[in-house]
């Protein structure tokens, strides 16, 4: 055989050689280098749709939000700090109290807070080296485990194990399934990141129904805990429902004032002589109205309010001041 | 042919082999060095605080309660040489007495000079060493921020009695006291108690009522400050807070009591929990204390508990310069992955200079953002020599926002008046700027440039004096009119800054 034939002979054998580790072997794709994330900013670029949700959530404006800043003294109160701007949750463990951290803390509870792993991945639904992120499947993300190091300082977890909820089958529902249901119902569309909390009214809506009957000669006002997976109200020392009433005015005429019937809230630890009057699921609540001005049609309705005080607490104002969630008319 | 197939396909092989990729192996943040070991501190100390106190039950007679009913009428009502009878009396039954005293003493039925006497009688049995009259005292203080029915009077009572019991273990819980009591009177009388002992924890408190009480009770303030002052040697009043919060030498040291101790350790323990209640008391009350709740805190760094590790960091933080005796311990946590960042702030508040080189290494750069940031913060308290040119890598624009913020706020914190512009004016201009940003906390920016325009101020610099007139003129509400004023008029000024 001559030379030539031998070289163009080897030359054929190493294309095809490559053809085929081209065509047969294919090299994995790198995973991203991983990447220190110092913002929330930086998951904007892939996650458009989750991060403009959560960017007007109240997890947002954990820190930002004037209410807290107020109830804390400016974040004076340095214990306010771990949950408004907590460090990532995989790191500290799920089912010890969160640590707060020191940086960018006006992105309050962000994208980093919730994903980021201890070991520099990111949370998420499916394992992927290759994204920049480097998402690793972590199941606990919908755990009730997951949300109670922030949301369990006054045993909002535990409520909503004491509920059917909490229990195996049908009927099993956690936090995520009404704080982040899927997108349209759909779960290929993912979660929906506005957290919807006690700042939603339909969601507390959802929660509580109001009743109320005549029974002799008083009216009794039935409250019950329907929609709730935890205590009605639940979590922050500040958030308040209150029960009024007030004779139903003539149509054109100037409504009376509103009367307080009743309070729901867990008091701070220093307002001596207050209980706690949240109400847990599937409990009801009776309130009589035992008042000669209640002989004729009245109104009573239930308002929600985040701050627990009044402008002038003789004087309360709920429609200015709390949100309605129901309302009811009694007639004589 | 066969030749050629053979080296064809080694060839493919070799090629193969030499072109697949292996995944790169990078850590872009850099390796964090190993956490430094931990073990059961806490619970160690406990046991060990268990065993030491074994109360005795005392022996109770049965007509205890006639005679001590007995004595304390001579105690409440006689003005003659009966009265001393009746003390020595109470206090030679001891023990014994605890009970019924404690009774009478919470009666509400009773007559006011009797429960006083009940009081008196409990401190000196408490002072002869009953450590349950020392309780019943203290659990009428404690009751203050709890009952609805108060008697200031009655806790104002037991508060100054608690100062003459001569049990250093009391001081961390009259100092928590101070945390939830509203009445001035009563924290009057705890500040007085525990400055007994040589604690001058409650000083702020005082100072607060000073300004801002009544006339009468102002006076009552102004009074105590007076004695503190006489009694610990100080200059005025200034002069005796500067001593206690730095843990000056000319103040009395701190008791060596093993009961002192072991409340401080119950304390520490207190902060494993889920419930911010202890916790908060806990930092709360030992960041009032001196060197002795120093020492214990220190040990508590290398517990096996993280909360308790982290919280004793923070107390540290909080004690300021009293502290100091904790530095090498705080050193050796700045490697605890995540009490670290807390580790550093600590260095920089007690002021333990040793660290600054550790610090500066860090705030070079580190695996942890959080650890980076808090050794910047940390050096503007220390101030070493070199902090500017440590600073100047820090501020550069394509450095993360918290950092460049650190960094600046770090240069102004090291000033002490007279540093000059060329050092301080781009950090205050960046600062001035970040007041009205949305992406960065601005309560501590404000915080800082506030107390660096007094600094240069007090220094005697005409410009700071000017500036920090306006500063404080601008109304303080609503917040962001107040940023947005105080911004524009510091990004103005400081064009003459220096000039």
């Amino acid at each position: 055989m001559s030379p030539l034939r031998i070289v163009l002979g080897l030359i054929l054998l190493a294309a095809a050689g490559w053809l085929g580790w081209a065509l047969f072997i294919t090299p994995p794709t790198p995973p991203a280098p991983a990447r220190a994330f110092t913002s929330s900013k930086q998951c904007q670029e892939c996650h458009t749709t989750a991060y403009a949700e959560w960017e007007v959530s109240w997890h947002a404006q954990a820190w930002t939000d004037p209410e807290p800043r107020k109830l804390s003294n400016d974040f004076s109160n340095t214990d306010c700090i771990d949950c408004h701007a907590p460090q990532p949750v995989f790191e500290t463990g799920l089912g010890n109290r969160v640590l707060p951290r020191a940086t960018r803390r006006v992105e309050g509870v962000d994208c980093i807070a919730c994903h980021q792993l201890a070991n520099g991945g990111m949370a998420g639904t499916i394992t992927n080296p290759t994204p920049p992120c480097r998402p690793q499947e972590q199941r606990d993300l919908v755990q009730a485990e997951f949300c109670a190091p922030c949301h369990n300082q006054h045993g909002t977890v535990q409520q909503w194990q004491a509920t059917p909820f909490a229990q195996a089958g049908p009927g099993f529902r956690t936090c995520i399934d009404c704080h982040m249901p899927y997108r349209e119902g759909d779960p290929s569309k993912g979660r929906d990141h506005t957290m919807a909390g006690g700042h939603d009214m339909d969601l507390v809506r959802s929660a509580v129904e109001l009743r109320a009957r005549r029974e002799a000669g008083k009216v009794v006002v039935e409250i019950e805990n329907v929609g709730a997976g935890h205590n009605y109200p639940t979590d922050d020392r500040s958030r308040a429902s209150d029960l009024f009433w007030r004779p139903l005015a003539a149509a054109g005429a100037t409504p009376e004032a509103w009367r307080h019937l009743y309070r729901f809230r867990n008091p701070y630890r220093y307002e001596v002589g207050l209980e706690n009057t949240e109400l847990a699921y599937g409990k009801t609540l009776e309130v009589e109205v035992d008042d000669a001005a209640a002989a004729g049609t009245i109104e009573v309705a239930l308002f929600f309010k985040t701050t627990p005080y009044w402008s002038d607490p003789e004087h309360p104002d709920p429609e200015g001041e709390a949100h309605l969630v129901r309302r009811v008319e009694v007639a004589p | 042919m066969k030749r050629a197939l053979a080296l064809g396909l080694l060839a493919a092989g070799l090629c193969a082999t030499a072109c697949r990729r292996e995944p790169a192996q990078t850590n872009a943040t850099g390796e964090a060095p190993p956490p430094p070991p931990t073990r059961a501190v806490v619970t160690q100390h406990i046991q060990a605080c268990q065993a030491l106190e074994q109360p005795a039950a005392p022996e109770v007679p049965d007509d205890i309660g006639e005679h001590v009913d007995g004595l304390l009428s001579t105690l409440a009502y006689d003005h003659g040489r009966l009265r001393p009878l009746a003390l020595e009396e109470l206090t030679d039954l001891g023990e014994a007495a605890v009970a019924t005293l404690d009774a009478r003493l919470l009666d509400g039925e009773l007559d006011q000079p009797l429960r006083l006497a009940a009081a008196e009688g409990l401190a000196q049995i408490g002072a002869a060493g009953s450590r349950a009259a020392a309780e019943a005292l203290l659990a009428c203080v404690q009751s203050s921020p709890t009952v609805a029915n108060k008697e200031f009077w009655l806790y104002q009572r037991c508060a100054l009695e608690l100062g003459r019991v001569k049990q250093p273990w009391v001081i961390v819980r009259m100092l928590q006291c101070l945390k939830y009591e509203v009445d001035y009177d009563t924290v009057l009388s705890l500040v007085d108690g525990v400055a007994r002992y040589g604690n001058l924890g409650g000083l702020e408190a005082v100072f607060v009522i000073e300004r801002n009480g009544a006339p009468e009770v102002q006076a009552r303030a102004q009074a105590l400050v007076a004695r503190l002052v006489a009694e610990f040697g100080a200059r005025d009043a200034a002069d005796l807070e500067r001593r206690w919060y730095e843990g000056d030498a000319s103040l009395p040291p701190p008791p060596d009591d093993p009961a002192y101790v072991c409340e401080i350790w119950r304390n520490i323990d207190g902060m494993k929990g889920w419930e911010l209640l202890p916790v908060d008391m806990a930092r709360y009350g030992l960041s009032r204390c001196g060197a002795v709740a120093a020492a214990q805190l220190a040990e508590a760094l290398s517990d096996e508990n993280l909360y308790v590790r982290l919280h004793s960091a923070q107390t540290l933080e909080r004690m300021g310069p009293r502290g100091r005796v904790a530095g090498p311990a705080l050193l050796s946590t700045l490697d605890d992955p995540q009490v670290g960042p807390e580790a550093a702030l600590a260095l920089g508040s007690v002021r333990y200079e040793p660290a600054a080189a550790e610090l500066t290494r860090r705030a070079a750069g580190s695996p942890s953002f959080e650890l980076q940031v808090a050794s910047v913060r940390a050096l503007g308290r220390l101030a070493p020599a070199d902090l500017a040119a440590t600073m100047a890598p820090c501020l550069a624009e394509d450095q993360p926002l918290d950092l460049r913020a650190a960094a600046a706020g770090a240069l102004l914190t090291a000033d002490p008046g007279d540093a000059k512009p060329a050092v301080v004016a781009a950090p205050a201009r960046l600062m001035a700027s970040l007041l009205v940003s949305k992406a960065i906390e601005t309560r501590t920016i404000e915080d800082t440039l506030g107390s660096w325009l007094g600094r240069r101020s007090d220094a005697g610099d005409a410009w700071a004096a000017a500036t920090l007139e306006a500063w404080l003129g601008v109304p303080l509400q609503p917040d962001e009119a107040r940023l947005e004023a105080r911004s524009k008029l510091l990004t103005e000024r400081l064009s003459a800054f220096g000039a």
